[in-house]
């Protein structure tokens, strides 16, 4: 590898170093000091600003022996002139649930990597892995055997379940109404096939949050938001209400105006709520933790579809179970999963999202192939309902023809 | 009667190997390309969704055919030096 030691020149780089926030050319500019790669790194993007274009090229068939996922080709398309980023393929690993790590375990990843790669991280990707930035074909089978050796996998890209995903849940969070750490693992050890080797049309992710204010925006990104849920009441302490009263909190414009069912009322004394209007929008717990908290009967809302503008428009996703209990072995959910994915191998065109499927099929032809019945909860949009089903009316109308 | 017995793994290999190396260049061909054209080969009796998701397996594991990766979607291909791949 070339390694020269005359500093690359980046006017247009440096003035991203200006100002109070934390600079990645900083970044690059420390290890390009004693990585090749990284200098590399630097004179390329250098070269993008300038030429308003970028010097990447994607994709590819690198990766480690078996594996389908976890590497992410990238090349340079000026080899001749950068040299050490004539490869730069990317690398991800399956973080553990809720991005819990000891220093020992970063220390150790880091190590490897600065031994076989540029050194640059990234904590962590849009998909939640831990990303390692740019190395070279012939490191990856070096850099995959001293991590699995540590206990680490590859995670996924491609066309297969992408590693799974979770916030803190209840390891730091009063809210969570299932453990979404645990599922997380669970889903992530059940389903290394699909993880590992693509079996597909596209993507899938699975993203757990713990209650709905769904901290890892599952509802803006994955095919399977699985977000916590209570079923019953929400508890109230009538005192901490109180409480937050006299400490100057407006429970009437601050709490019950802004409920956007205006499911609640203050009299000044006690707050009431009509709990079958809550549509669990989380505003009141979170203004008045101390005295608001989810039922005690807590499981999970499924919802479907979720994606980002790829081929299509950015999609949200919607209802499809609106309560299940979420407890190990979490057989239900997995009943489900396996069901919408024969279903999707079935019907699904190369590079459509499950949510594209049922778009294009229909919810009703959907929730008829999965035996669901339909259910209110399952609107795509407040004020719309689009699973009404006439089937039955004009089968009536039908018969007296 | 209907002859029952499976296509031997071998066969079934062999067959997924040429379709991949034929189609090379012409279709980014994924696992259920694959399976769905075995099938319709060897009809369902013969050849099911599991032996096929086998020989792929069998043929990745060996390094005979390889996953290929672009714009986040993935295909199977026979190992090949890349377009983008740099001279060393």
């Amino acid at each position: 590898m070339a390694n020269e030691t005359k500093k690359t020149s980046t006017p247009l780089l440096d003035e991203l170093e200006k100002g109070k926030w934390p600079s990645f050319v900083k970044e690059i500019k420390k290890m390009a000091d004693k990585n090749p790669r990284a200098k590399d790194l630097l004179g390329q993007l250098e070269q993008s600003y300038k030429d308003k274009v970028t010097h990447w090229k994607h994709g590819g068939l690198v990766g480690v022996r078996g594996y389908g996922g976890g590497v992410i080709g990238r090349y340079s398309d000026s080899p001749d002139k950068f040299p050490n980023v004539a490869h730069f393929h990317t690398i991800r690993i399956n973080q553990p649930s809720g991005w819990f790590y000891t220093s020992k375990a970063l220390r150790e990843i880091c190590d490897v990597w600065e031994q076989h790669g540029s050194g640059l991280t990234n904590m962590h990707g849009s998909t939640g892995d831990l990303v390692l930035l740019g190395t070279s074909t012939d490191n990856l089978e070096p850099i995959f055997t001293k991590l699995t050796n540590k206990g680490w996998d590859l995670g996924g890209s491609g066309s297969v379940l992408r590693t799974p995903s979770c916030c803190a849940g209840p390891a730091r969070c009063e809210f969570a109404c299932y453990d979404t750490l645990n599922l997380t693992y669970d889903l992530t050890q059940a389903y290394q096939d699909v993880l590992h080797r693509p079996q597909f049309p596209y993507k899938w992710k699975f993203k757990m949050s713990g209650c709905p204010n769904d901290c890892v925006a599952s509802v803006a990104r994955a095919d399977m938001s699985i977000i916590g849920i209570w079923k019953d009441d929400i508890q109230v302490d009538q005192e901490a209400v109180r409480a937050y009263a006299k400490s100057g909190v407006d429970v009437q414009s601050e709490i019950c105006d802004l409920c956007p069912t205006k499911c609640m009322s203050w009299d000044g004394k006690d707050l009431k709520i009509v709990n079958k209007w809550c549509n669990k929008c989380m505003h009141c717990i979170n203004a008045m933790p101390k005295a608001l908290r989810p039922g005690k009967e807590r499981g999970a809302a499924i919802l479907i579809g979720a994606k980002a503008p790829i081929l299509q428009g950015a999609q949200m996703s919607s209802v499809l179970v609106p309560f299940m209990k979420m407890e190990p072995p979490y057989k239900e959910l997995k009943d489900l999963v396996e069901k919408i994915w024969d279903f999707w191998g079935e019907y699904g065109k190369n590079r459509e999202r499950i949510g594209e499927l049922i778009q294009r099929v229909g919810m009703g032809q959907f929730l008829e192939a999965l035996e669901i019945e339909p259910k209110p909860q399952m609107v795509a949009n407040p004020r719309t309902n689009p699973f009404i089903f006439y089937e039955e009316y004009f089968e009536e109308e039908g018969e007296q023809k | 009667m209907a002859d029952l017995s499976g296509v031997p793994m071998d066969e079934l290999q062999n067959e997924i190997f040429k379709m991949v190396q034929e189609d090379m260049g012409k279709k980014q061909l994924k696992a259920k390309d694959i399976t769905n054209a075995m099938i319709q080969k060897f009809g369902e009796e013969k050849c099911s969704k599991e032996s096929c998701k086998e020989a792929i397996r069998t043929l990745i594991d060996s390094g005979k055919l390889v996953y290929g990766y672009f714009g986040g979607s993935s295909s199977i291909q026979v190992p090949h030096k890349e377009g983008a791949e740099p001279d060393k």
